[in-house]
């Protein structure tokens, strides 16, 4: 019997170190957030669409040698030529270079103020969830009193506080804008901070600036991130309205903003194809941002990992 | 509860107590002043003007008579117009904006959730997908672009609707491309959000239950899954309603309606400051008066939720 059992059964070969090998290759948050993004097709399309048009803004106005503020007057409201390759406006200006050039300054708007609203909001939001108590109530009460006067009408009442140009637009939009930001940090902090690798790093003499830059912050930098990525689109569609109440970037500065608006008047007299050009690119802009802000919600959402 | 309102109302009105005087304080601050027109006024002019306005009183005096004229609610002349008062004005516009909102509102609600509902059970497909681009073409377009647009469509090429100044009923369909121009944001908002919250609802055991139970597909989305969904959508109203606010702004200016923003807009145009406070403060009052409602909304839409246990924690 016993001979039997032997060709029969072989002793199986353990290896110890074989059952700690890691079959599946090991991932990073961000490794995994980029494999999920890229079968998001809609979210690639938005990344396609915003790397031509931050491409086009960064070269447009270098390979057409037109000025952006000067006034032809012997081509006014003309169609796309050789000389002008999207045609002229109501006061002759070339609208290839403008429209890239304004490009370049609703991007810059809508990417500083995000950038502004990431730094305060963060530190707001951080503060207040880590302290708690007092310092939260009164940082959050700040924030929802703020938010309780419309925020265009704050950001209006800064701009005629401030006068008009990109800097006090920019500072107009940050003056509100942190709040949401704030809500959302304070919100993952209280959640991470009772985490017990937090209590650890306490317990080790951590100060309250180290847990928080490298611990709390990081941690939440997911919905961090996602928000940004909306901030961005929302301060493009601002400064769109800004400029089309009149107080937008002074002439003869171009914004999309500025050439989306001086277009729709300019339709009231039957001038059509000014609106073609900035129409499209604020409206594929805010597409892209959009779609990208979602996907990396859902790309960075663990629980819809698969 | 009635403690938990008490406490509430109280903080809504120091609440517009802080905005009315940041306000004050950044009108104070810019340079210049109202009468500053292309051509200087005289000296005596000027002097008597300030006096009409009790600009020429000392800063606290001006904020006490300024927080005065807010609690008694009257806003006193324009600085512009002297023979118009803020209170007509407001009394004239309020009406029509708030038309014009509430209109808007109601659009996007019912389009916005039915839009939400079918995407989310066509998930997926051509109806998902239908809805979605409708959504995505909602929050790309500027609302200027927008009024513009319908207005080459509907009034100057198939000349089947107009615009202008609108009254309640009286020249109701002039109200019409406005209310679809202005609701084509927040209808966006609303399908996007009422997609994903029903998505994470219909997936749920209840729904298979109530399925199982052989209750009618209506009945399954109206009573059980969509009531359980439309939470976010309540939290988000806020949010919405400061946006139809901002789109009222600039919608008001595309179709010549003689609203509340309309005249915003004119006063900061001509730094009628008088003007631009009492605007500050009546959207002010009508967002936390909705703010207001709707934490008070959330109890009979979740029973499940405890304001006056949430007020202690939040």
């Amino acid at each position: 019997m016993d001979e039997n059992k032997k060709i029969m059964f072989e002793p199986a070969n353990i290896n110890p170190d074989e059952m700690e090998l890691i079959k599946r290759p090991s991932l990073s948050y961000w490794k995994d957030a980029w494999i999920r993004i890229r079968k998001n097709k809609l979210a690639m399309v938005g990344l396609v669409i915003l790397t031509v048009i931050l491409f086009m803004a960064i070269i447009g106005p270098i390979i057409n040698t037109n000025s952006y503020s000067k006034q032809n007057y012997d081509h006014m409201q003309e169609l796309p030529s050789r000389l002008f390759w999207f045609g002229t406006d109501e006061g002759g200006r070339d609208i290839f270079v403008r429209l890239w050039r304004g490009t370049r300054v609703s991007l810059f708007i809508g990417i500083i103020s995000a950038l502004l609203d990431l730094v305060i909001g963060v530190l707001i939001g951080g503060i207040a969830g880590y302290k708690g108590g007092a310092v939260d109530d009164i940082l959050m009460r700040f924030g929802e009193i703020l938010y309780s006067i419309p925020y265009m009408l704050t950001v209006i009442i800064f701009m005629i506080y401030l006068g008009p140009g990109v800097n006090s637009m920019i500072a107009a939009l940050a003056v509100t804008g942190w709040v949401p930001m704030s809500r959302i940090v304070r919100g993952e902090v209280l959640k991470i901070k009772e985490l017990e690798f937090v209590q650890a790093a306490k317990s080790f003499g951590a100060d309250t600036k180290w847990i928080l830059l490298k611990h709390l912050i990081p941690n939440a930098m997911g919905p961090i991130i996602v928000n940004v990525t909306l901030t961005v689109p929302r301060a493009i569609f601002s400064e769109a309205t800004l400029s089309f109440l009149g107080l937008g970037v002074p002439a003869p500065q171009p914004s999309l903003g500025v050439m989306t608006s001086d277009a729709v008047q300019a339709v009231v007299v039957g001038t059509y194809y000014e609106l073609l050009f900035p129409a499209t690119v604020i409206c594929l802009l805010m597409f892209s941002f959009n779609v990208l802000g979602d996907g990396l919600r859902d790309a960075l959402d663990p629980k819809l990992r698969k | 509860m009635a403690k938990y309102l008490m406490k509430r109302i109280l903080y809504a009105i120091f609440t517009l107590w802080i905005v009315v005087t940041i306000t004050f304080v950044m009108m104070m601050g810019v340079p210049g002043n109202p009468f500053a027109g292309e051509k200087a006024l005289p000296q005596a002019v000027l002097d008597n003007l300030m006096a009409f306005y009790k600009l020429d009183q000392p800063l606290i005096m001006q904020y006490f008579n300024y927080l005065l004229r807010v609690v008694t609610l009257d806003f006193g002349p324009s600085m512009r117009s002297q023979s118009t008062d803020i209170n007509t004005y407001i009394a004239n516009g309020l009406p029509v904006s708030m038309q014009l909102g509430l209109q808007a509102l109601l659009v996007a609600l019912v389009l916005g959730v039915l839009l939400g509902v079918i995407a989310s059970l066509n998930h997926n497909k051509v109806g998902d997908y239908l809805a979605t681009v409708i959504a995505i073409v909602g929050v790309s377009v500027p609302s200027f672009v927008m009024g513009r647009f319908l207005i080459i469509v509907f009034v100057t090429n198939f000349k089947v609707l107009s615009f202008g100044a609108f009254h309640g009923f009286e020249n109701w369909s002039y109200s019409i491309l406005p209310s679809i121009a202005l609701a084509a944001l927040p209808l966006a908002t609303i399908a996007r959000l009422t997609r994903s919250s029903m998505l994470e609802v219909i997936n749920q055991e209840y729904i298979k239950t109530a399925r199982a139970k052989g209750l009618k597909q209506s009945a399954i989305i109206i009573k059980h899954a969509l009531r359980n969904a439309i939470l976010p959508i309540v939290s988000a109203l806020g949010t919405i309603t400061t946006n139809l606010v901002t789109g009222s702004f600039v919608v008001e200016r595309i179709f010549g309606i003689p609203g509340l923003g309309e005249a915003f807009i004119k006063s900061v145009e001509s730094r009628d400051y008088a003007m631009i406070i009492a605007s500050t403060v009546v959207y002010s009052f009508i967002l936390i008066v909705i703010t207001l409602v709707i934490d008070i909304s959330y109890t009979f839409i979740d029973p499940r939720i405890n304001l006056v246990g949430g007020a202690k924690n939040g």
